[in-house]
């Protein structure tokens, strides 16, 4: 008011310069604000006008500090009205710049100055220094060292409708500039940050913000909401929203210390005639910041197909028919409206037959922000294409949210269809064939079902790979083995003692034989006679040599022989004699080979075979 | 002799009947668990495991019950066991990635070297008891083929069956030298799962020491050494610490 006043003081003294020049003195404290925070600092002004200081004598300011001080003199006008020189009152400030460390009402007595020998003093002030830290801290202007806003003068405050939200339950924040200064424009410097919510902006025209005023603290401000937004909580938990930094141009009255002869000529519109104007200064107000207590939803009772979808909704399916022809394309359009977190809602879980083409579906959302709410309808709108005819059943779909009105979870159904495919125009199936061919798809990850039948029950820590029956089962094998081993070792001992055995006696054998013979060549039986001498010699050799009669011939004989080195002529004689026998039982007897002579020989053969046989 | 008989068949019938309650008892927790009914047939297969019985199965189903009431780290205690008695268990080496999908961590093993990977999957072929049955079978075999050279005649049947008894008897080495390292592998290294739901590991054995890392719920870990009531612990990706044996269960 006081500014206000000398203001018009000032403007009315140039008009009626003259008239007025001879004014009283006047002495006046003024304070840019009345409340600081604590730490904060105000400014206090004493002014003298239409008078010359000799002294000046500052209050103690008790309860402050004082933190700067200047002394500044608007001077004495010299101006030129018609032609004459009129010198006007000057101004005289002092100026204190003092902050508050102490919470409480402080009252800064008058300061006392001296003009033309007395003393006048000016008028007191109260400073109240609040508990409220200072809300933003101030940033000098762009251009001016002396025009400042105080945090009273203009503040950003951030308010949130519900601060202890369900998870997944709107609750909006607003933004909102608290001036008493004018504010030629704004910008939002840094937009919050909202961690852990999905958002969406309620205020789209940013240009044209809602403004009234409102009492804060007993003083008038006018208000604008600058930011809305509405938060959709992702988590539970204390969720903190950063500050929201907004930057404002605010007109502040400045007074100028330059040479007022200079500002008359300068300045087109004498505004500064008596050293005050509006100055722009830049001014960054930065939010409180806010918590958010989010009240995560019940675990119990929560359905199986429940995707998140919080608030109050209802659904509802459409189907643009139901009889069909295979290949041929059918919608069906399921609506969820109501309010809440309706965007989040981004599935749906439907299941259709499998040998259905199902395209993804297309999503149409329809949302309004009336009273500052979120409410609307999303549309999934699924083209079908049954590949095959047939009578299909379209399952009801499910849709599961929580109703915040009754704090339970609520599940909506719709209705199911059946679908009647007839026979297409198209080969069905044959030119789809290639589309049927995909990979498996797997649509959930679960374990796998457990074993009904369990035959390998077995004493817990029993293990065959180191048991007892283990180790015998694998000595069994060897023991059986050994035992093989030395029957047959012993079969064999045997059977070479046989042999042996055989040896030895093959000379008494051959003689037995020979015996016989000359018996039958005595009674001149031909036949039987080449019987045994055959039977003599072969057994001989067979017995001799190991190797069974069977098995006999003439040359593997004569060979053996050979290899005990027997000379050529016995092994001829032998195999002439064996020959002659053999011709004499089976052809016509050659009668130059007497019986005599060959019972000599073969007598003759063994006992030479015999001694070198040994 | 008579008596003898008579207390063999006696034995034997005991057995049997005791084993024909276990199995009535698998069905029962099997019909419990296709009935949802899990925590039922949890108290079943447990009455089983308590009876003194135990099977690859038998866990494998314990993991699957335990897995459906989301009680995670003893379901994936059940299937490690389950994969211990059985290492090539095809359906429990599945349902354990599922379950480990559900924990906390996620360690990073250190990938093996490929002949590593090898000579599991080679020991891994069979169970301990089907590499039992086949080291048996092929000593039978070496043996068989062994004689047959030893008493035959003719060379080229002793010929073949002499290379042919060489090569089963190096199989048989070969078998021996896989059993008993899967052996090794899975009895002799002892195997933990952390049932805490966090757990701080210490650089030392003692409170004071400080963290070096947290493990939580479900992981496994190796035990490498135990002094007093503490286990010194490696995880999967290498790393190593201190740990309270309480908070493990071993495998």
């Amino acid at each position: 008011m006081i500014k206000v006043r000398t203001y018009i003081l000032t403007i009315l003294s140039f008009f009626l310069c003259l008239g007025l020049y001879a004014q009283q003195p006047k002495f006046t404290a003024s304070t840019n604000s009345a409340i600081i925070g604590i730490g904060g600092s105000t400014q206090i002004v004493y002014t003298l006008v239409n008078g010359t200081s000799e002294g000046f004598q500052r209050p103690n300011f008790n309860g402050f500090t004082v933190t700067g001080s200047q002394k500044s003199s608007g001077g004495n006008m010299t101006l030129i009205v018609n032609g004459q020189v009129v010198q006007s009152g000057g101004e005289e400030k002092w100026i204190y710049q003092i902050s508050g460390s102490k919470v409480g009402k402080y009252t800064v007595e008058p300061a006392k100055v001296k003009v033309k020998g007395q003393w006048l003093s000016s008028n007191s002030l109260t400073i109240e220094v609040s508990a409220k830290p200072p809300a933003n801290k101030q940033n000098q202007g762009n251009n001016s060292g002396n025009g400042s806003v105080s945090a009273n003068d203009v503040f950003v405050k951030a308010s949130l409708t519900k601060s202890n939200p369900y998870q997944g339950e709107q609750t909006t924040i607003s933004y909102k500039i608290y001036t008493r200064i004018p504010i030629s424009q704004y910008a939002i410097n840094k937009l919050a940050s909202y961690t852990g919510f999905w958002t969406y902006d309620l205020i789209k025209d940013k240009d044209q913000p809602k403004q009234y005023s409102e009492t804060v603290n007993g003083e008038k401000y006018m208000v604008a909401e600058i930011r809305k937004v509405a938060l959709f909580p992702q988590k539970s938990g204390r969720l903190t929203i950063e500050p929201l930094e907004v930057e404002c141009l605010a007109q502040v009255r400045v007074k100028s210390r330059k040479d007022p002869f200079d500002d008359f000529f300068n300045d087109p519109f004498f505004s500064n005639q008596f050293g005050s104007s509006y100055q722009n200064v830049k001014k960054t107000l930065k939010s409180n910041s806010i918590v958010v207590n989010v009240k995560p939803l019940p675990t119990n009772n929560a359905p199986d197909d429940f995707n998140g979808a919080v608030g109050s909704f209802t659904i509802k399916s459409e189907i643009d028919r139901t009889e069909l022809k295979s290949n041929e394309a059918v919608t069906l359009k399921i609506t969820i409206s109501g309010k809440g977190n309706l965007s989040l809602i981004d599935k749906i879980n439907t299941e259709f037959p499998t040998d259905f083409e199902v395209y993804d579906p297309k999503i149409n959302d329809n949302i309004s922000t009336t009273g500052g709410e979120i409410s609307g309808t999303r549309t999934f709108e699924y083209l079908i294409i049954p590949r095959n005819p047939g009578v299909f059943t379209l399952k009801p779909i499910q849709f599961s949210y929580f109703d915040l009105a009754k704090g339970v979870y609520n599940t909506l159904s719709t209705q199911g269809y059946t679908l009647k495919v007839g026979k297409g125009t198209g080969n069905s199936g044959g030119v789809y064939s290639s589309a049927a061919k995909e990979d498996i798809k797997y649509i959930g990850s679960d374990i796998r079902f457990i074993y009904v039948k369990d035959n390998s029950l077995n004493k817990t820590g029993y293990f065959f790979f180191n048991s007892w029956l283990y180790y015998l089962l694998l000595l069994l094998p060897i023991v059986i083995f050994i035992v093989i081993i030395v029957v047959w070792r012993k079969q064999m001992n045997l059977r070479s003692n046989q042999a042996l055995l055989k040896h030895k006696k093959a000379t008494k054998v051959a003689l037995k034989r020979l015996k016989t013979a000359e018996e039958f060549l005595k009674q001149n039986n031909k036949d039987n006679f080449y019987i045994e001498i055959s039977k003599a010699l072969w057994g001989y050799c067979s017995d001799k040599f190991s190797i069974p009669v069977s098995n006999l011939s003439v040359e593997n004989i004569s060979e053996k022989l050979k290899e005990k080195n027997i000379s050529e002529e016995v092994i001829n004689n032998f195999i002439t004699t064996i020959n002659n026998c053999e011709y004499a039982r089976f052809a016509p007897l050659d009668e130059s080979v007497s019986l005599q002579k060959i019972y000599d020989d073969s007598v003759s053969i063994i006992s030479k075979l015999e001694q070198n046989l040994k | 002799m008579k008596k003898i008989i008579i207390i063999l068949l006696l034995f034997v019938i005991a057995g049997s009947t005791k084993a024909q309650n276990n199995t009535k008892l698998f069905q029962q927790a099997n019909d419990a668990y296709t009935a949802s009914k899990y925590n039922n047939a949890i108290e079943l297969y447990l009455e089983i495991l308590s009876n003194g019985y135990e099977s690859p199965n038998l866990y494998y189903n314990l993991g699957n019950s335990y897995f459906k009431i989301n009680n995670i780290p003893q379901s994936i205690y059940y299937y490690e066991k389950s994969l211990k008695l059985k290492p090539n268990f095809d359906n429990a080496d599945f349902n354990l990635k599922v379950a480990n999908t559900k924990i906390v961590d996620k360690i990073d093993g250190v990938p093996l070297p490929f002949y590593m990977v090898w000579k599991i999957s080679i020991e891994n072929l069979f169970t301990l008891y089907g590499w039992s049955i086949i080291i048996i079978a092929s000593l039978i075999v070496f043996l068989g083929l062994f004689i047959i050279y030893l008493m035959s005649n003719k060379i080229i049947i002793r010929k073949l069956s002499f290379w042919s008894s060489m090569f089963v008897f190096i199989l048989f080495i070969f078998f021996n030298v896989c059993a008993y390292s899967q052996y090794l592998r899975i009895y002799d290294s002892k195997q933990a799962i952390v049932f805490d739901p966090s757990v701080n590991i210490k650089s030392s054995p003692d409170d004071k020491s400080t963290d070096i890392f947290v493990i939580h719920e479900g992981s496994k870990v190796s035990i490498i050494d135990k002094l007093g009531e503490w286990s010194e612990i490696k995880i999967a990706n290498g790393s190593t610490g201190w740990v309270k044996t309480m908070s493990l269960k071993e495998i």
